[in-house]
């Protein structure tokens, strides 16, 4: 009863309170009471401004003003982060000064961030390694990735700018996964001024520094770290026709198919479908293996697997097409398939 | 400027109430602006601001109505971040500027801007006035074109695209970019106004660090240039080799081979480069991630023999660094002696600054 009581008090309250206060905002709208029905020469900014920061050079916040009768009201052009702290000020020509502080709030309690997995999963990646992606549990931070990110020679030392660094990141929409690419002037034969990165032979540790922002500005919970060894270099198409299919083993099971060395992970689970069939797709034993789970029964007889052209192995080599080519001529006169289809039965 | 203006104004909104007269009739029935990230710049005649937004897959041109000519002003603002943070209602680490263009008709500077840092970040374009102060450009109350860039890929799918730089030339939008998983450096080329969905330009180039052609290196910043009186692309690629393409070539689906005119040294990633002459002599700018700012020697560029042969580290083109010119991370052109550059030291607020063409 008592607590009902309360809340009833604070509902009239609120209820109340912009009808009797001069200068209210209701975590939306800030308004203003007793305005001249005069509208001010420099604008209504000069009699209720809303600031969104401590420094008096800094412009007010953005938003729009609208008067009716003696209410003037103030919405902002986006609303406010609940972390910052709203100045509010007002004062009718001849009349009183009001002002009206809403304080900032520390950002709300979250579990803490991780890393929860790089791809490519396979340990040897080759020395011309073009990509990899690291999987967070939440959404981070934009802005701070290559501050973050490490590679390690064997005695522990920092290699210098082995990733292409861009401004924008290349984040998925969703801020949780980072694609890193490494340098590609720095992969290739032939470039005698620069030791790259990746060495054959030779073991590399990926190392993600906990200090990381995720979404919510907290670090993450744990540094991460990985040992890669380095193999020899990968500069073959990638050809369908080396492919192992297993055709599903009855008509619910999954279609596999096994790949001669692993591909990469975000374009293999996207540009292998099998046309006009809907289920899961998932990569196994390191990027080798392709699986399918069908929604719905497998139709029996004879379906097609359609591969896209823009599928890569781990060094960027394309469908029947490597990353780059000895002989240039023959790269620009002639251009190779867009796509490849490969087909398989399900028995009735 | 009605009182309404002004009274926006000073709220620091710009929005279509002022703006509606001299729209640039575009092809495409206009809609309001509708931007899912702000991500590159660059001017149309006519007011019409292009913008680049990659995670909306678009580029988004948008009537700003701001077509008044005038001299420019310069543009000076101390902790430029910091002071859009402060309209934005959000704490200063929360803003990021991804690029700036300079309005050819009155030196306006155009910011684009990133309200937060994560999934939920909303994009924002600012512009500075004469007088220097700082404005939200409403742009759900202007009028709008717009042009996909490539197909929207299915889901499920963690696929993106970045558009990295992007140029108006000759009635044409050309859009340099790559994808989070792809590696297909694509140029693409769309018609402008616009009239159906982008085509895209392949270009093939060789590195003159190599010594064969590389299909895939992405373009970080790009500009049109007159070489023997045709207009050229000159782009810049990480380490730093600088190419030229003849505009004619670039056509839609077209396989190019870009001729490799200067091999600027490695480790080093391009962030904008401007054209402009100066006592006579024409330069190139080129703002740098390790090596301050290059000013290119760009009197007769079509003089350099291309580059075919393996490169230690430099070649062709020769440049000065401008040493005290440090931590550019955006430089557009302000006028013929002036140009607008944001510096951004590591976990410094950004400034906006005029600086003299040098």
């Amino acid at each position: 009863m008592r607590r009902f009581i309360v809340v009833l008090a604070a509902l009239l309250l609120a209820a109340c309170r912009p009808e009797s206060e001069p200068l209210s905002y209701d975590g939306k709208t800030v308004t203003a009471r007793g305005v001249d029905a005069q509208d001010p020469s420099k604008g209504w900014g000069d009699i209720l401004t809303v600031r969104a920061s401590d420094d008096p050079a800094a412009p007010p916040l953005a938003g729009e003003y609208k008067r009716r009768g003696d209410t003037l009201t103030f919405t902002p052009a986006y609303p406010p982060s609940p972390q910052v702290t709203l100045t509010i000020t007002y004062q009718a020509p001849g009349g009183e000064f009001h002002r009206l502080m809403v304080p900032g709030k520390a950002a709300p309690a979250t579990a803490a961030t991780t890393v929860t997995q790089t791809y490519p999963t396979t340990d040897r990646w080759p020395a011309n390694q073009l990509k990899f992606y690291i999987q967070f549990s939440g959404p981070m931070t934009k802005g701070q990735a290559y501050r973050h990110i490490q590679l390690l020679d064997e005695t522990g030392a920092v290699l210098e700018q082995p990733f292409v660094e861009f401004d924008q990141e290349l984040w998925d929409p969703g801020v949780t996964r980072l694609t890193v690419l490494f340098d590609p002037g720095r992969i290739k034969r032939g470039l005698g001024d620069t030791d790259p990165p990746l060495v054959p032979g030779k073991t590399v540790t990926l190392r993600i520094d906990p200090a990381w922002q995720d979404a919510h500005g907290k670090p993450l919970a744990a540094a991460y770290e990985r040992k890669i060894t380095v193999v020899p270099d990968v500069r073959l198409p990638v050809d369908p026709a080396a492919w192992k299919i297993t055709a599903p083993r009855d008509r619910n099971a999954p279609l596999f198919i096994d790949f001669p060395r692993p591909l990469d992970y975000a374009l293999a689970r996207r540009t292998i479908t099998v046309p006009g069939v809907e289920g899961e797709v998932t990569l196994l034993a390191n990027e080798t293996r392709w699986a399918l789970t069908p929604l719905k029964p497998w139709k029996a007889g004879r379906h097609e697997i359609h591969i896209d052209g823009i599928i890569e192995d781990l060094a960027g080599n394309r469908l029947y097409r490597p990353f780059d080519l000895e002989n240039a001529s023959a790269t620009v006169a002639k251009a190779p398939p867009k796509s490849a289809t490969l087909t398989f039965e399900v028995k009735g | 400027m009605s009182k309404r203006t002004k009274a926006l104004s000073a709220a620091g909104v710009v929005g279509a109430v002022a703006l509606a007269a001299g729209a640039v009739a575009l092809a495409q029935a206009p809609q309001p602006a509708a931007l899912k990230s702000a991500s590159a710049l660059a001017f149309a005649p006519n007011g019409v601001l292009l913008v680049g937004d990659s995670l909306g897959g678009q580029v988004v041109a948008i009537e700003t109505g701001d077509t008044a000519r005038a001299p420019a002003a310069k543009a000076d603002i101390a902790d430029v971040s910091t002071k859009i943070a402060a309209m934005l209602g959000v704490p200063a680490a929360q803003v990021s500027i991804s690029d700036i263009a300079v309005n050819p008709a009155n030196g306006n500077v155009y910011i684009a801007v990133s309200r937060g840092t994560g999934a939920e970040a909303v994009p924002v374009i600012v512009r500075t006035d004469k007088a220097g102060a700082l404005a939200v450009v409403d742009v759900a109350k202007l009028k709008a074109s717009t042009v996909a860039i490539s197909d929207k890929p299915t889901a499920p799918n963690q696929a993106a695209q970045a558009i990295t730089d992007l140029v108006f030339v000759n009635n044409q939008v050309l859009v340099a970019g790559l994808s989070n998983e792809e590696f297909n450096s694509s140029m693409r080329t769309i018609a402008y106004p616009f009239r159906g969905q982008a085509s895209s330009a392949g270009i093939e180039m060789y590195h003159g660090a190599h010594g064969r052609f590389e299909t895939a290196s992405p373009v970080r910043t790009f500009m049109t240039y007159t070489m023997n009186n045709q207009p050229v692309i000159l782009a810049a690629y990480t380490c730093t080799p600088i190419v030229k393409i003849p505009l004619a070539d670039v056509k839609p689906g077209a396989r190019i081979k870009a001729t490799t005119i200067a091999e600027l040294g490695n480790r080093n990633r391009p962030i904008d480069m401007i054209s402009y002459e100066k006592g006579g002599q024409r330069h190139i700018l080129l703002a740098n991630s390790s090596r301050g700012v290059m000013k290119l020697d760009a009197n007769n560029l079509e003089r350099h023999t291309p580059i075919s042969t393996p490169i230690a580290d430099k070649a062709g083109i020769p440049y000065d660094t401008i040493a005290d010119l440090k931590d550019v991370t955006q430089l557009d052109k302000l006028d013929a002696s002036n140009a607008v550059i944001v510096v951004a030291a590591a976990g410094q607020p950004a400034q906006l600054k005029t600086i003299a063409l040098p």
